[in-house]
């Protein structure tokens, strides 16, 4: 998959993430995406209080989703492209960009479902939900807003029905 | 989002926006502690670092030195290191200097505007650093246009803020969406002003609207108090004062500031810092108390008390905020800003000891003669206290009138102003042997200011608190006070003028023995009394009844403070309509009472020169020029009493500003008393055949009628005065208990 291409479904998917557990980010979502597909270190290093020393007073940073869900998206899209890899090496990597995007529900269209590539299993789901929260915390977000992030995120991609 | 309580203060807050706000004042102590610091050290560096310069002016100085004096240079050099002034002997000596004077004038001049010059820099650069400093803003915190395709609601909300709070010109709204804290910030230059929010506190116009709008109104509130200009120009003359002062000084004179002039260095430096950041922080109260005219939901109280650091700390005046604690404090209750700061009269009176000096030094550079540069520095000084100081005590006289239990703060202003002064002073000698005499004429002349001042500040309250009650049916009590500033201006600047000279005299004088100060005390009591046939003298004792007496011709407009519409920042809670307070004038006792004291003046006098006549005594005081003098003053000196005892007398009786209707009975009583003596007197030289023409060598010459009013009503007037007050004083009290 195409940095562009990832990059592009990171931002996607991210903004959907957004409006659903920190709506009031929206407006910023445009800046921050940008930043972190530039360079994504130093928009995570940015997130404490840059307070003006003129300004209105010396406020608490407010904590931040946008760049958290960034950096856990990115990193569930690479996790779900190394299990396509492995899964269908010999189909080539110009298709794994493709089959990851439509392991989300917003990219499968529900009348074409047999098209797509298999929904992602139980365990697999397991393993997307305990890679976006360790990420999440490692981003230091409280624990409510790791499980919602996890949350949301895992009811973001299509599961096989049991 | 965030948690509101709607519940308005009880009672309506005083406006502080009807008299200039501290962030002014402390503005122009700050404008004046950096020039008088810089031209300190320029002054220094020029002395040490310009050896072109200060050849130039050297060589320049020695050529008229043995042009004009010849071998006698050097005698004239000693006794200038000894005494540290000129003592002219012969009008020939006298020529000489001004023959000297005259031909270094050049070279002063010269390097008097090479301190001009590095005065002209330091302000350009702040200027530059000022005017550049929202471009270096923008830059520098990645802030771009906030626009209504990033968050339309947001745009649309701040537009019609900006309508409500009624901006002339709504400012530039930047962001930048990176960054998390939740603040704005309000900034720019002349005519081109911004509002940067940052992104977090975008997220709260959706999370918490009303604290969005609380900080939004606190920004907007320093466009609506012009703050703006005067902060970033603060922040900007600082920066400069740092680059064109101060680096170079501690470049060239590292070795010595690791020595002795370490104490200096570090004490100045921290004058300017410290009244920059009580700039800024004022400025912060005042957009507090403004945001909360138009929070009614108390939106304002709620993020402070969101804010980290609450406690307000020892190193608070390190800072450039207040506390929260504070701002909650004067949110709820603004009786604070009306109330005058000690640490601002210190700093006022350090700053003006410092640029004293150097400001004589650069008028002489210039060739003025020594009363122009009396003149010149007292009313500076004049200018500072009453235009800084006074005016903070018209606000607090306003506060008191209505509030009833503010305290105006004379005693603290006085004293902060007087120990910055000695605080000066005494570091000038740090290192070198002070004697115990100079202590203590130091502190006798620091008693002498503190009296002088402190009287001038109950002067300025009293005089307040009868203007502003006709100033309280206008609009606003600008007109009033600008009037009663200028005059106390000018009338103080009467009495600093003696105590500056005398403080002058002070600090060129090493004092070694008690002779010597004995002399200096004579010196400064002796000028005081030659003082009294100054025309200068008696339009200021005159004053000091006469301003706020004047007061009586607006009489029927008066009405109380607390009805006036702009007394208040919320709506007013009158709801009689305001009564005169016309009735409690009574200037036509005064007069009654002065002319009635006046005229029993006369009489003694009359019966008691006509005895003397006829008893023979007469001739025998005619002929002994001793006698005369004795005999004249003692009539001026029962004009004096009486005068005493009529001023006493109407205080006692009066309602309203009583001590003043006293001073004016003296007054009157006094010009009825000058009357009778010239009248007696030439009267008497007539039958005596003495007196052919009356105003040639008879009573009623003009130096003699001007030395017999001046001594009569100058003396008296100041003689009364704190009798005056204490019978004032008394009479009220009195008054009260038996209410």
């Amino acid at each position: 998959m195409s940095e562009k291409i990832e990059n592009q479904l990171i931002a996607e998917l991210s903004r959907d993430l957004i409006s659903e557990t920190a709506p009031q980010e929206l407006p910023l979502f445009r800046a921050n995406s940008e930043a972190f597909f530039t360079n994504p270190e130093k928009l995570l290093a940015m997130q404490k209080s840059r307070d003006e020393m003129l300004g209105f007073g010396v406020g608490e940073a407010v904590a931040m989703m946008t760049p958290a869900v960034l950096a856990v998206t990115s990193e569930i899209v690479k996790f779900l492209s190394e299990e396509v890899k492995k899964s269908a090496k010999e189909e080539g990597t110009a298709l794994v960009g493709e089959t990851v995007k439509k392991m989300f529900k917003k990219f499968r269209p529900e009348e074409k479902k047999e098209n797509s590539p298999a929904p992602l299993t139980p365990e697999q789901l397991n393993q997307v939900r305990e890679l976006a929260l360790k990420k999440a915390r490692h981003l230091k977000l409280s624990d409510a807003r790791c499980k919602l992030l996890a949350d949301a995120l895992i009811g973001s991609l299509a599961v096989a029905s049991v | 989002m965030a948690t509101e309580t709607v519940s308005a203060p009880k009672k309506p807050r005083l406006n502080p926006f009807a008299f200039p706000s501290d962030t002014d004042f402390r503005f122009v102590l700050l404008i004046v502690t950096v020039l008088a610091v810089s031209i300190l050290y320029i002054d220094i560096l020029i002395a040490n670092d310009m050896p072109v310069i200060q050849q130039r002016w050297v060589d320049g100085l020695t050529a008229c030195g043995n042009q004009v004096y010849g071998e006698n240079f050097d005698q004239l050099l000693n006794q200038v290191a000894d005494s540290g002034k000129i003592n002219y002997e012969t009008d020939a000596e006298r020529a000489l200097w001004d023959q000297y004077s005259a031909c270094t004038l050049p070279f002063n001049i010269e390097k008097a505007l090479v301190v001009l010059g590095g005065i002209t820099l330091l302000i350009g650069i702040a200027t530059i650093l000022y005017w550049f400093f929202p471009a270096w803003k923008i830059r520098r915190g990645h802030l771009i246009p906030l626009s209504a395709e990033d968050a339309p609601e947001v745009v649309g909300f701040l537009t019609q803020l900006c309508q409500e709070v009624a901006l002339k010109q709504p400012p530039i709204f930047l962001w930048n969406p990176l960054n998390a804290a939740s603040s704005g910030l309000a900034f720019g230059r002349l005519g081109k002003y911004y509002v940067a929010l940052s992104g977090g506190l975008i997220t709260q116009f959706y999370t918490a609207p009303s604290a969005f709008r609380a900080i939004l109104l606190h920004e907007l509130s320093h466009l609506k108090n012009a703050d703006v200009d005067k902060t970033y120009f603060a922040t900007a003359i600082w920066q400069a004062f740092l680059m064109i002062i101060i680096l170079p000084y501690g470049i060239m004179h590292f070795s010595s500031l690791m020595g002795t002039f370490f104490d200096d260095f570090i004490i100045l430096i921290a004058l300017v810092y410290l009244v920059r950041n009580s700039v800024l922080r004022s400025r912060e109260l005042y957009a507090d108390a403004r945001a909360k005219i138009w929070d009614k939901q108390n939106s304002l109280e709620e993020v402070l008390i969101a804010l980290p650091d609450q406690q307000s700390s020892m190193l608070q005046n390190l800072k450039v905020h207040p506390s929260p604690v504070e701002r909650r404090h004067m949110l709820i209750n603004s009786n604070g800003l009306f109330q005058s700061n000690f640490w601002v009269a210190v700093a006022l009176g350090m700053a003006f000891a410092i640029l004293n000096g150097k400001i004589k030094l650069l008028l002489s550079q210039f060739g003025l003669p020594l009363p122009t540069q009396s003149i010149i520095n007292s009313l500076l000084f004049a200018f500072l206290v009453v235009g800084i100081l006074g005016l903070g005590v018209w606000r607090a006289a306003f506060a008191k009138a209505v509030l009833e239990n503010i305290s105006i703060g004379r005693g603290r202003l006085a004293l902060g102003v007087t120990a910055g002064i000695l605080f000066n002073d005494f570091l000038g000698e740090i290192g070198s042997t002070v004697s115990f005499y100079w202590i203590f004429i130091e502190l006798f002349w620091a008693g002498l200011l503190f009296f002088v001042l402190y009287a001038l500040f109950s002067w300025i309250a009293s005089t307040a608190e009868v203007w502003l009650e006709v100033a309280a049916p206008s609009g606003s009590p600008r007109r009033v006070y600008i009037f009663n500033l200028s005059v106390a201006i000018g009338m103080s600047s009467v009495a600093f003028s003696w105590l500056l000279t005398n403080h002058w005299f002070i600090e060129t004088t090493s004092l070694t023995d008690l002779l010597q100060t004995a002399g200096l005390l004579f010196l400064i009591i002796g000028g005081l009394l030659v003082g009294v046939l100054n025309p200068f003298v008696l339009a200021s004792l005159a004053g000091l009844w006469a301003i706020p007496m004047a007061a009586w011709f607006w009489r029927k407009q008066t009405v109380p403070i607390k009805t006036a519409s702009w007394a208040y920042l919320e709506h007013s809670p009158s709801e009689s309509p305001p009564t005169s307070l016309g009735q409690f004038w009574q200037p036509r006792f005064a007069v009654l009472t002065g002319i009635f004291v006046g005229i029993v003046y006369c009489g003694i006098q009359l019966i008691i020169r006509v005895l003397v006549r006829v008893s023979g005594l007469g001739d025998v005081i005619n002929g002994n020029d001793s006698y005369k003098l004795t005999y004249f003053y003692a009539w001026v000196a029962l004009a004096v009493l009486m005068q005493i005892g009529v001023a006493v007398l109407v205080s006692g009786k009066v309602k309203k500003i009583s001590w003043a209707h006293g001073l004016f009975a003296a007054f009157v009583g006094g010009c009825v008393m000058t009357i009778g003596f010239l009248a007696i007197n030439t009267l008497l030289g007539i039958m005596d055949g003495k007196i052919i023409n009356i105003s040639v060598g008879g009573g009623l010459e003009p130096i003699f009628v001007w030395q017999v009013f001046s001594q009569i009503i100058n003396f008296g007037t100041f003689f009364a005065l704190i009798p005056a007050i204490a019978a004032s004083a008394i009479a009220g009290r009195m008054r009260r208990n038996r209410a």
